[in-house]
C-alpha cells in the first residue's frame, strides 16, 4: 500500500426511503465514535433494533444531522429526476424506478504545521483516514418486497457496523500522532457526492 | 498517576461508557485504581484502567484530577465512566508493579443468565433457530456429571448458563509484540482508545445484549432472569461442567434453512473444544494492544443463541409429553379426542391440524391450539419445523384440569372463560400481568380479530366481561384454553411475541428508557427481569389470530346450545364422529358462511406462517361437513 495514500475504508448501506436517514446516521455516528479523540460520555442510540454508539457532542451531532438531511435530499433528487429526464443516461428504463445510489464520504485529516517559507505559518491539512458510505435507496412496490427490503437494510447496517468495529481494531498503526493537547486533534469532513439513479 | 507520562493531549480519558453491558464495562474500566497509582510503572497495566492509567502517564495529570473529581467519573481511554468500587478486589491483582516479569493470571469475565428467581413453576428454556423450545435444565444436566442439582430459595430448578467469556491477559511477549515494548506511552493510550471504543461498540453487536435488551423490556414479573457477570481468574480448568461450553440443543436443530451459519458478528466458531460449531460458540479476539509489558489480549467465547425464556414447567411437561407422543398416534388422537370433547363441539376453528375426519368436530376447536405458538409465536417460522403433535403440547394433567373445567362449563355457552380463568391460576402466572398484557398486545392484533369477536360474543359471556375488557377477556380465555397446552411454550415464545406484540408501541419508550437503565446501572447489575406470565401474552396474541374463528365458533355453539339445550359431554362425543344430531340446520347455511370467512381470514392472519396455510385449507374443506351433520 502507497504509504502516502491514506487508507479508504468503504461501507455499504441499502436502505429504504423512510430509514435512510436515520441508517447513515448511525452508522456515521459509529465511526465518528471510534475517531473523536476527545473526552467522551458514551452514548448509544438503537437504530433498526441495532443499537449504536452515538457521539453526544452538539457540533458533531449537529453535523452529521445536516449532512444527513441534505444527503439524503440529495438522493430524493436523483431519484426524482431520473425517471423524468429520460433522455438521462443514469437511468435507461424510465419507467421502474431504479435504486439510487449515493455515497457520503467521512475525512480524517491531521495538521501539521508546516513553517512556511513564504507565508505564514499554514497548517497543511492532510488526510489520513477515508471513509465511503455507499447507500443505496430501495424501493418496495410491495408488502413482502418491503418486508424483504427492511431485512435487508438491518442486515446492512450491521454488517457496516461490523466491519467499522473490524477496520478500526485491525488498523491502528495509521493513526497519525497527537500532537495538539486541544479538543479534537482530527478535523473531519463530510462530503456527500451525490450520484444519480444507480 | 496517569498524567504525568503522558504527553498525549487526551486526558486519560477511561472507558467511562458503561460500555458493554453495565456489568462488562465496568469490569474493565475499573477505574479506581489508575488514579491511586502514582508511579507509572509501565509493567503495571491494569486489565481494566491499568492501560489507561500507564497510557495516561504521559501527560494531563492535571485535566484528569479535574475529571476525576468530577462526579466520580474516572475519564480513560478517552470514555468518561462513573466511578465504581465494585471490582476493585478482582483488579489488584493487577496493579502490581511487575507484570512484565509476572503476569497475573487471566482475567475472566463470565456473563451468565441466573434464574436463582425462577420458582418452582418455572424453567428455563431457549429457543433455537426454528423456535423449538428445549429445556436448559435438562441439557445442563444431561451433559454434566451426576450430582444433584441445587435447587435455589424457590425450589426452582437451577440451572445458570454463561453465556460470555471474557479473557483479558497479558500475554508473551512475542516477535510481533516486541515492538510493543518500545511504543510510546502516548501511541499505546491512543490505540487503546480506539481499542475500547470499539470494544464498546462490539458489545452491544452481541446476543447477551440484545437478550438483556429484551429482559429489560419487560420489567414486569418478578425478575426471574437475570444477567449478570462475574469475575475470575482465569487459566484454572473448571473442574465442573463448563456451561458456556455446553450445548444447550442438539446440532441438527441448529442449522436451520433460516439462518446462515456465517453470521454478522466477524467472529470465529470456536474450534478448540469441539471440532466445529457445533457447540454454536463463537469466538472473537481483538487485536493485541501492544503494550511495553507485552501485549494485551481481549478475547470472547459467546454463545450465538441466547434466546432465553421462562417457561412454566408444567408448559414444559406437557410438552415433552406430547413430543414423546409422536410415535403413539393413538395415544394423541385420544387426547386430542378428549381435549375437542371439552371444548365446544361447534367451534368453528379453522383447518383441521390432524386432518382426522372422525374428530373433525374435536380438531375443529382444537384447532387453534396447534395453530398455538407453542413454539412459533414470534419466533422464526417454527410452525412447519414441527410436527403436529408437538404443538398439542398436552399433559395428562392438564387434560384432567381441562376436562373438569370444561365439563363444568358445558352448561355455559361458548366461552370458556371460566376454565381460562382456572388455568391461569394453575399455571401460576400473574393475573395481573396476563391481564394486563392483552390489552396491550390487542392493538397490534390484526384489526379482523377485534372487529369480529366483540359483536360475537355471546351473552353468556358477559359474565366473565367483567373480569377482563371485552375482548381482551376473550383473548385470554382463548389463550387459556390452548394454554392446557402451550403454557409452557407460550412462556418461551412469549418474549417474542410479547416483545412483538408490544414491541411497537413501546419500542420508542423502551429505548429510552433503556438508555437511561443503562447509564444509571453501569455500576450495578442490571436485574433484567422477565414476565412470567409471557404465555398469556402469547397466548392472546395468538388468540387474537383465532380471535374471530372463536368468535365464530361462539357464537355457532350459542346458537346451537341454544337450540340444544344443555349438552352433555357424551353427548358431544357423539358428535365429535360427525354423528347426525337434532340440532337445527339453521346455523348451518350460516356456519358455512362464517366459515368460510374464517377460513380465509384465518389464511390471511396466518400467511406468514408456513404450513398453516395448508392446514387452513385442508380444514376449510371439511368443516362444511361437520357443521352440517353436527348441528
Amino acid at each position: 500500500m502507497d504509504s502516502r495514500k491514506p487508507p479508504e475504508f468503504t461501507l455499504e448501506l441499502s436502505a429504504d426511503r423512510s430509514n435512510v436517514k436515520d441508517v447513515v446516521k448511525g452508522l456515521v455516528h459509529t465511526v465518528f465514535f471510534h475517531r473523536y479523540f476527545t473526552p467522551l460520555t458514551p452514548a448509544t442510540h438503537d437504530v433498526l433494533d441495532t443499537t449504536l454508539p452515538y457521539v453526544s457532542e452538539d457540533d458533531i451531532e449537529s453535523l452529521i444531522e445536516t449532512r444527513a438531511t441534505a444527503f439524503v435530499r440529495s438522493l430524493d433528487t436523483a431519484t426524482s429526476t431520473t425517471p423524468h429526464t429520460s433522455p438521462s443516461h443514469y437511468n435507461s428504463k424510465s419507467a421502474a424506478p431504479s435504486p439510487s445510489r449515493g455515497t457520503l464520504s467521512i475525512k480524517f485529516l491531521e495538521r501539521k504545521r508546516r513553517k512556511g517559507w513564504f507565508i505564514a505559518k499554514a497548517d497543511e491539512e492532510t488526510v489520513w483516514e477515508t471513509w465511503l458510505i455507499d447507500v443505496t435507496l430501495t424501493s418496495a412496490r410491495s408488502e413482502p418486497e418491503a418486508a424483504r427490503n427492511r431485512r435487508v437494510m438491518e442486515r446492512s447496517l450491521q454488517e457496516a457496523a461490523m466491519r467499522v468495529v473490524e477496520v478500526v481494531d485491525g488498523e491502528k498503526g495509521h493513526i497519525p500522532p497527537i500532537t495538539t493537547n486541544e479538543s479534537n486533534p482530527f478535523p473531519y469532513q463530510i462530503v456527500i457526492h451525490p450520484r444519480g439513479g444507480g | 498517576m496517569q498524567q504525568h507520562a503522558r504527553p498525549a493531549p487526551r486526558s486519560a480519558s477511561a472507558a467511562g461508557n458503561p460500555s458493554t453491558n453495565p456489568e462488562r464495562t465496568n469490569n474493565q474500566r475499573e477505574a479506581l485504581p489508575q488514579r491511586t497509582r502514582s508511579s507509572v510503572d509501565l509493567a503495571a497495566y491494569t486489565a481494566a484502567g491499568g492501560e489507561p492509567s500507564r497510557a495516561a502517564e504521559g501527560s494531563g495529570a492535571g485535566p484528569q484530577d479535574k475529571e476525576s473529581t468530577r462526579l466520580n467519573q474516572i475519564i480513560q481511554f478517552n470514555i468518561v465512566l462513573d466511578d465504581t468500587d465494585a471490582l476493585l478486589d478482582e483488579l489488584q491483582e493487577w496493579k502490581r508493579s511487575d507484570l512484565s516479569s509476572d503476569r497475573p493470571p487471566p482475567l475472566v469475565i463470565e456473563v451468565y443468565v441466573d434464574t436463582a428467581n425462577l420458582n418452582q413453576n418455572q424453567a428455563l428454556v431457549i429457543a433455537d433457530e426454528s423456535g423449538k423450545r428445549w429445556d436448559v435444565a435438562d441439557a445442563l444436566a444431561g451433559s454434566a456429571h451426576s450430582s444433584p442439582r441445587p435447587t435455589n430459595k424457590q425450589g426452582g430448578k437451577f440451572c445458570e448458563v454463561v453465556l460470555e467469556r471474557w479473557t483479558v491477559e497479558v500475554g508473551d511477549s512475542d516477535e510481533e509484540s516486541a515492538t510493543g515494548r518500545t511504543e510510546q506511552l502516548p501511541n499505546v493510550y491512543k490505540k487503546g482508545v480506539v481499542l475500547f471504543r470499539s470494544l464498546y461498540t462490539f458489545l452491544r453487536f452481541l446476543p447477551t445484549w440484545k437478550l438483556y435488551r429484551r429482559l429489560g423490556r419487560h420489567p414486569a414479573n418478578g425478575g426471574s432472569l437475570r444477567v449478570e457477570y462475574r469475575v475470575k481468574q482465569g487459566g484454572l480448568a473448571s473442574g465442573s461442567q463448563d456451561s458456556l461450553l455446553t450445548p444447550l440443543y442438539p446440532l441438527h436443530h441448529r442449522h436451520s434453512p433460516f439462518e446462515q451459519p456465517e453470521d454478522i458478528y466477524d467472529s470465529e466458531p470456536d474450534n478448540s473444544h469441539y471440532g466445529d460449531d457445533a457447540n454454536g460458540l463463537l469466538r472473537h479476539r481483538f487485536a493485541p494492544l501492544l503494550t511495553p509489558a507485552g501485549p494485551l489480549r481481549i478475547s470472547l467465547l459467546y454463545r450465538r443463541h441466547c434466546d432465553f425464556a421462562v417457561a412454566s414447567a408444567e408448559a414444559l411437561l406437557s410438552s415433552r409429553f406430547f413430543g414423546r407422543r409422536e410415535s403413539d398416534p393413538t395415544t394423541t388422537t385420544t387426547t386430542m379426542d378428549r381435549y375437542n370433547t371439552t371444548e365446544l363441539g361447534g367451534r368453528a376453528a379453522s383447518a383441521n391440524a390432524k386432518g382426522k375426519s372422525p374428530f373433525k368436530a374435536g380438531t375443529l376447536a382444537c384447532s387453534p391450539r396447534p395453530r398455538l405458538p407453542t413454539y412459533d409465536q414470534g419466533f422464526s417460522p417454527p410452525a412447519s419445523s414441527l410436527p403436529e403433535e408437538q404443538r398439542i403440547a398436552v399433559s395428562p394433567a392438564t387434560f384432567i384440569k381441562t376436562m373438569d373445567a370444561q365439563k363444568a362449563e358445558i352448561r355455559d355457552i361458548g366461552r370458556p372463560d371460566y376454565r381460562a380463568s382456572q388455568k391461569r391460576t394453575s399455571l401460576n402466572t400473574l393475573p395481573q400481568q396476563a391481564l394486563r398484557a392483552p390489552p396491550h398486545s390487542l392493538p397490534n392484533e390484526t384489526a379482523i380479530a377485534s372487529s369480529t369477536s366483540s359483536p360475537m360474543a355471546p351473552p353468556s359471556l358477559s359474565r366473565y366481561q367483567s373480569a377482563f375488557a371485552g375482548r381482551t377477556k376473550r383473548t385470554s380465555s382463548t389463550s387459556q384454553q390452548d394454554k392446557a397446552n402451550t403454557s409452557g411454550g407460550s412462556s418461551a415464545r412469549g418474549s417474542a411475541s410479547d416483545q412483538a406484540a408490544s414491541g411497537t408501541r413501546s419500542d420508542d419508550e423502551a429505548i429510552q428508557d433503556f438508555v437511561g437503565l443503562l447509564e444509571s446501572d453501569k455500576v450495578k447489575f442490571a436485574k433484567l427481569i422477565k414476565p412470567a406470565a409471557r404465555h398469556s401474552v402469547d397466548l392472546s396474541k395468538f388468540s387474537a389470530l383465532r380471535e374471530e374463528s372463536r368468535a365464530l365458533a361462539d357464537d355457532m355453539s350459542a346458537s346451537s346450545l341454544l337450540n340444544q339445550g344443555t349438552t352433555p359431554p357424551s353427548r358431544r362425543l357423539s358428535n365429535v364422529p360427525a354423528l347426525s344430531t337434532s340440532s337445527s340446520p339453521r346455523p348451518l347455511g350460516h356456519a358455512t358462511h362464517v366459515r368460510s370467512r374464517l377460513s380465509t381470514q384465518s389464511i390471511a392472519e396466518e400467511a406468514g406462517r408456513h404450513g398453516e396455510e395448508s392446514m387452513d385449507e385442508e380444514g376449510e374443506g371439511e368443516e362444511p361437513l361437520l357443521f352440517r351433520q353436527d348441528l
